[in-house]
């Protein structure tokens, strides 16, 4: 059980990554501060350590285990979890007739409980880069049913926490 | 809840008082009760005796700042949590470059190092992969603390996605998307800036002011997000 919700969890981890990854590499065509690589002073600078800006602005985004877009994609992920596990809770007991005022404390709590799953299964050892390199060889066909398991469960997710918030004491 | 409100109509029926919350909203709470002198029988029993209890409705801070709890300080501590993470992240090991005890700056995971002048390589490592979690720690945080805010607005609104959700809901994920795109503009402008600082060769210094400026411009972003997120709400509801 533990080892398909460590599979599904870093499945959808590795789509969040890829869409994150996309995202940067499209926006990144509108980044105006891009265009500062191309000052020579600044271009001769990057070429006398054999690299250019764009190759170190990519790697401070893309590097797999401290770039930006992975934090981006971890930190999105417990936020996911974090909602999906509050609207579980308040929709439950709100069918059984327990219905209460969500106080900062209760999403802490969810918060924390959410981080420590995904530690435990996701971001520990980096274990991630493992998932990351057996998901990259999968076919195109399984990548796209991977994408489409996260989008529904993105939806899902934020749709239950949505409808919880009716199970509102009044 | 009900029975709460119902008291609350009742009190304010039996002593006369005029109800605050006639909107129909959802207030909370707690009652409060405290001998009045005031209130002491008419001789004719209706209020009973000397001393009685008068009761008093304390509101939450909830509804003392129109419905919504200010949470700016906590988004103050997320986003200085941030700066902080990006600069401790910035300075032990950026993106592959990981600093040695003697100062240096060393490229990779694998190969060449450690010894006696950089220092254990493992220890950078691990400094580096605190933050790297306390940085999704602050993600996961403004993704919390904006959902907690976009309920308290729907409580606010008397169960309805109205102008407090609504104003939450679009502050906060304006917010966080001017924060990446912030990020993303100060990581290429962080770099150029870099390529002329750092101790050895000039990479790690681009690396470093990637990262440091990526987390100023990402902090300046996200506060221009939510700020324009919560005008743009105030403009449509004509506020």
């Amino acid at each position: 059980m533990m080892g398909k919700i460590e599979l599904w969890l870093n499945i959808v981890h590795y789509c969040f990554y890829k869409a994150e990854h996309r995202r940067y590499y499209w926006s990144n065509k509108l980044n105006p501060f891009m265009l500062l690589g191309k000052i020579p002073a600044v271009k001769r600078k990057f070429e006398e350590q054999g690299t250019s800006h764009s190759e170190v602005v990519n790697k401070v985004w893309n590097d797999k285990r401290l770039g930006f877009g992975i934090m981006v994609s971890g930190g999105v992920l417990a936020g996911i979890m974090t909602f999906l596990l509050w609207g579980l809770v308040s929709t439950f007991l709100g069918f059984l007739n327990v219905y209460f005022l969500v106080k900062p404390t209760y999403v802490f709590a969810y918060a924390i409980l959410s981080f420590v799953l995904c530690y435990y299964t996701v971001f520990k050892g980096d274990k991630y880069v493992k998932y990351f390199k057996k998901l990259d060889k999968r076919s195109r066909s399984e990548k796209w049913r991977y994408a489409l398991f996260t989008l529904l469960f993105v939806v899902g997710s934020v749709a239950l926490w949505l409808y919880s918030f009716r199970f509102l004491p009044i | 809840m009900l029975v709460m409100k119902l008291c609350f109509d009742k009190h304010f029926k039996v002593f006369g008082l005029e109800q605050p919350n006639s909107d129909n909203k959802l207030y909370t709470g707690r009652w409060k009760y405290h001998k009045s002198k005031a209130l002491k029988s008419d001789g004719k029993g209706n209020l009973g005796g000397r001393g009685v209890k008068r009761p008093e409705f304390v509101f939450d801070e909830l509804q003392a700042n129109g419905g919504t709890t200010d949470f700016s300080n906590s988004n103050h501590a997320l986003n200085i949590g941030a700066g902080i993470y990006g600069a401790m992240e910035g300075l032990t090991s950026s993106q592959g470059y990981w600093l040695g005890k003697n100062g240096k700056y060393y490229e990779g995971f694998s190969g060449r190092g450690p010894n006696q002048y950089t220092g254990s390589r493992a220890s950078a490592l691990k400094s580096a992969n605190t933050y790297k979690l306390a940085g999704k720690a602050v993600v996961l945080g403004q993704v919390a603390l904006g959902g907690y805010m976009t309920y308290e607005g729907y409580v606010a609104d008397g169960g309805e996605f109205g102008y407090n959700a609504q104003r939450a809901a679009v502050g906060s994920a304006a917010g966080i998307g001017f924060g990446l795109a912030g990020a993303q503009a100060g990581a290429a402008a962080g770099a150029a800036i870099g390529a002329f600082f750092g101790g050895v060769g000039a990479v790690p210094g681009a690396v470093i002011g990637g990262v440091i400026g990526g987390f100023g411009f990402g902090v300046g972003g996200s506060y221009l997000g939510s700020y324009l997120g919560e005008s743009a709400v105030d403009y449509y509801h004509g506020r």
